[in-house]
């Protein structure tokens, strides 16, 4: 048993790698999970209610989407059609993220407005408070103002039957 | 029909290298001579048919033959003609059949020499032809690369353009030139260990593939440093990325080897060390290719994550280190003979060496894997960089120089501090007044980049001051090559240490917005904004920046550095413009366009690089020191 330590150590590293395949280090949870959505303070635009951390304490509304994004961002634009779906049964509020008002005013009006309302985070704070690290991203918090899920990169057709079945769960 | 042949004989050869260990199993003939030439044959037919297929891909690749998924989704007909061609290794299945060409070409070559002990030669061959046994059932079952569209696509999705580069084109040639270089190393000291009594001629075998195999690896990473560093324009050159992790590791212990193989050669000391380190060597070479192929972690090498893939590797890892690592545990003990050493003596010094190079080794790769470590036991994410490996690794570093500096003046068998540093009066005067210089240019840098200055000063000096020394001594004025090779290789180091710390460590950088005309001060130069102009290369469109680089106000040049958008598939690059001088580097990328409409700023992105040329320079030190050996040991060989 002169090599107990090599063969153990040797093994374990073996055992490591073949767990490890079969977890995907792509994915990154968030620590905000299960914590509750703290104060923030978002910039109105103009002709558009403003979304602000009030709305989120609502009772009324079960599920609350929030979704970060700008016009400047080429995924967001693909993203689009499916925020737009889930606006029609659900409360999505944008926040605009280091935006141009003229330019995020054009491409609502291109692109359809899927928004309950929507702040603007003119200097990213509050993107950096929410740890958002590119856009878009899209959080989805019940009904006592808790954080559920974060969902990193656009919403594509086929994730959406996913989000929904889990808003139903939480619902 | 073209890519069917090719499948044909990768299937040949499979089955053909599935024989070097069948047929012995029944066993056919008790000749040793007969036993040799059927191993011999088997290493030419799987080489021929490896190639064969090879070609087969190749040529599918060259016409666009989209009905093969490897090339509809890595090629495109409008790639120019050259990156058609390097796209064959740009992909993972191709890749993988270029590791087999080369594995079995080696198998092919060593065939080829003439030696003494048959029966070794035997042994070698077989396991040579067994492991390419095992990565064509790698590539014929996880990773064929003649598998068919259905129905056939009409057109690419694209090579990736970060591939589509003259740097990176040649990059992973290289680098499997020395990963798969290793096998051949293996199967040598595994055919020592398998005969009956010690047999030390091996030692002069195993010598000439070390080198080349380690040549190659330089190459294979220099370039890649290279390439990150222009291409990616985050303005560095090592990143401690898995994927660029996993190639040191056999970098640094076959340079281990190189030093061991030296001594094993000359005192017959060593031998175990000799053994073992050509084993891990190989072994680490094939964890890299794990670690690559497999996805486990995160890296910028984004390959699909492929558990099956996975899997398969993990399996012949297992394999061919159990094999490797129980042959040698059995039989390590006819090697081991008068290992007595003392710690002041060339032979403590190499051993040091060993000590330390293994160490750095075994750190890199706890940081390397710790991240998956973390993950599987404690079901967190944490990622292990550059603040890890440079406060474990700079202090391991120091003293392994020291010995790099010193250990070529120890006398071989017994040697004493005192009169090593009597001997030594000139070359310690000669550090004094270059520290002295070294902290007179730099006292205001931090403390860590005096420490490492000095240092590097010191080896080159030290190397120089060892040229003259044999120099003077040899009555005929000849250098040995292989004291030539050494100083080369260590001048090598020098010059990387210089280049790594001063771009690393003193680097200055500027992130701005831009306006037109405006002029940024970075270090003595004046970088000044002259404007966006779009044009189009043969396969994307490019925004190219021009930048009026002045220093002390007098004009230089113009940089243009560009982002570049592919086609065919929606890829973005950066392509960075870089002024090079002796001193530095200045570095230039540009990133997007100001948002508000009202402004015509541009996010440029300005570093000052400082001896960041010395990098390359090193690195082509160590290669030609390197190759100064192949060419002593292949010499000696005749």
């Amino acid at each position: 048993m002169k090599y107990s330590i090599l063969i153990t150590s040797l093994l374990l590293i073996f055992f490591i790698f073949f767990v490890g395949l079969k977890k995907d280090p792509s994915i990154i949870p968030s620590n905000l999970i299960s914590q509750k959505v703290t104060k923030f303070h978002l910039e109105p635009m103009q002709d558009f209610p403003l979304f602000s951390f009030g709305d989120l304490l609502e009772k009324k509304e079960k599920i609350k989407i929030v979704n970060f994004f700008a016009s400047w961002c080429p995924p967001c634009k693909i993203e689009h059609p499916q925020l737009i779906k889930l606006g029609e049964e659900h409360n999505v509020y944008g926040i605009a993220k280091k935006d141009n008002e003229k330019n995020l005013a054009g491409w609502l009006d291109k692109l359809g407005n899927p928004f309950k309302k929507i702040g603007l985070d003119k200097d990213g704070l509050v993107s950096i408070e929410w740890g958002v690290y590119g856009l878009p991203e899209t959080f989805i918090i019940d009904k006592d103002g808790i954080i559920r899920y974060k969902h990193i990169g656009p919403i594509l057709k086929n994730d959406i039957k996913n989000l929904q079945l889990m808003i139903e769960g939480l619902e | 029909m073209i890519s069917e042949v090719g499948l044909f004989f990768i299937i040949l050869s499979m089955i053909t290298s599935s024989l070097s260990f069948l047929i012995p199993i029944f066993g056919f003939s008790e000749n040793l001579s007969e036993k040799l030439k059927f191993q011999e044959k088997i290493s030419e037919c799987i080489f021929l048919f490896t190639l064969l297929s090879f070609i087969c891909l190749s040529y599918s690749f060259l016409i666009s033959d989209f009905s093969l998924i490897v090339i509809s989704s890595n090629s495109n007909s409008q790639l120019p003609l050259i990156y058609k061609f390097t796209g064959v290794w740009g992909n993972h299945e191709g890749s993988i059949l270029l590791w087999l060409l080369v594995m079995t070409f080696f198998g092919f070559f060593f065939s080829k020499h003439k030696m003494v002990s048959l029966k070794f030669k035997k042994d070698v061959l077989k396991i040579q032809s067994s492991l390419c046994f095992l990565v064509s059932l790698f590539v014929v079952l996880t990773s064929n690369p003649f598998e068919k569209n259905f129905p056939p696509a009409i057109e690419g999705a694209d090579l990736n353009p970060l591939l589509q580069d003259p740097g990176l084109a040649i990059h992973p040639p290289f680098l499997y030139l020395g990963y798969v270089g290793f096998s051949i190393v293996y199967s040598i000291a595994l055919g020592a260990l398998l005969s009956k009594n010690r047999n030390l001629q091996f030692i002069e075998i195993l010598k000439p593939w070390v080198f080349i195999s380690w040549v190659s690896l330089t190459c294979g990473i220099g370039l890649g440093s290279w390439w990150a560093y222009y291409e990616l324009g985050w303005g560095g050159f090592w990143f401690w990325d898995p994927v660029e992790n996993a190639s040191l590791l056999p970098w640094l212990t076959s340079s281990a080897l190189l030093h061991t193989i030296v001594m094993a050669e000359k005192k017959k000391k060593f031998l175990n060390w000799t053994l073992i380190l050509s084993i891990i060597t190989f072994l680490l070479s094939l964890l890299g290719t794990f670690l690559v192929r497999s996805g486990v972690l995160v890296s910028v090498h984004a390959f699909a994550n492929d558990p099956t893939r996975g899997v398969f590797i993990l399996i012949l890892l297992s394999l061919i280190s159990g094999f490797g690592l129980y042959l040698f545990l059995k039989k390590h003990h006819i090697f081991s003979l008068n290992n007595e050493i003392n710690l002041i003596s060339r032979e403590g010094a190499i051993s040091l060496n060993n000590i330390f190079m293994l160490s750095i080794s075994f750190t890199i790769l706890l940081g390397t894997i710790y991240p998956l470590f973390a993950n599987v036991f404690f079901n967190t994410k944490i990622s292990v960089g550059a603040p890890f490996f440079n406060s474990v690794l700079s202090p391991i570093l120091i003293p392994m120089v020291l010995g790099m500096i010193f250990g070529p003046y120890l006398k071989w068998g017994k040697d004493d501090i005192k009169k090593l540093l009597n001997r030594l009066k000139t070359l310690l005067l000669i550090f004094l007044i270059l520290s002295i210089f070294v902290w007179y240019l730099n006292y205001k840098g931090p403390v860590i980049s005096l420490v490492f200055f000095i240092l590097a000063v010191w080896i080159i000096a030290s190397s120089f001051f060892e040229f003259f020394n044999v120099l003077n001594s040899n009555i005929k004025k000849k250098i040995p090559l292989k004291v030539l090779a050494q100083i080369t290789a260590h001048i090598g180091v020098g010059l990387l240490m210089i280049g790594a710390t001063g771009s690393s460590i003193l680097k200055e950088e500027r992130i701005q917005f831009q306006n037109l005309g405006e002029i940024v001060n970075i270090k003595k130069f004046q970088v000044k904004f002259l404007g966006i102009k779009d044009t189009e290369g043969p396969n994307y469109l490019s925004q190219m920046g021009f930048f009026e680089i002045s220093k002390d106000n007098v004009k230089l040049k113009i940089l243009k550095p560009e982002k570049r958008f592919y086609n065919a598939n929606k890829q973005v690059t950066t392509e960075a413009a870089i002024h090079s001088t002796i001193l530095g580097d200045l570095y230039i990328a540009i990133g997007d366009k100001s948002s508000s409409t009202d402004s015509d700023a541009w996010t440029t992105r300005i570093w000052f690089n400082p001896f960041t040329i010395w990098i390359w320079i090193g690195v082509g030190f160590l290669v030609f020191g390197g190759g100064i050996s192949l060419i002593n040991s292949l010499k000696f060989r005749k």
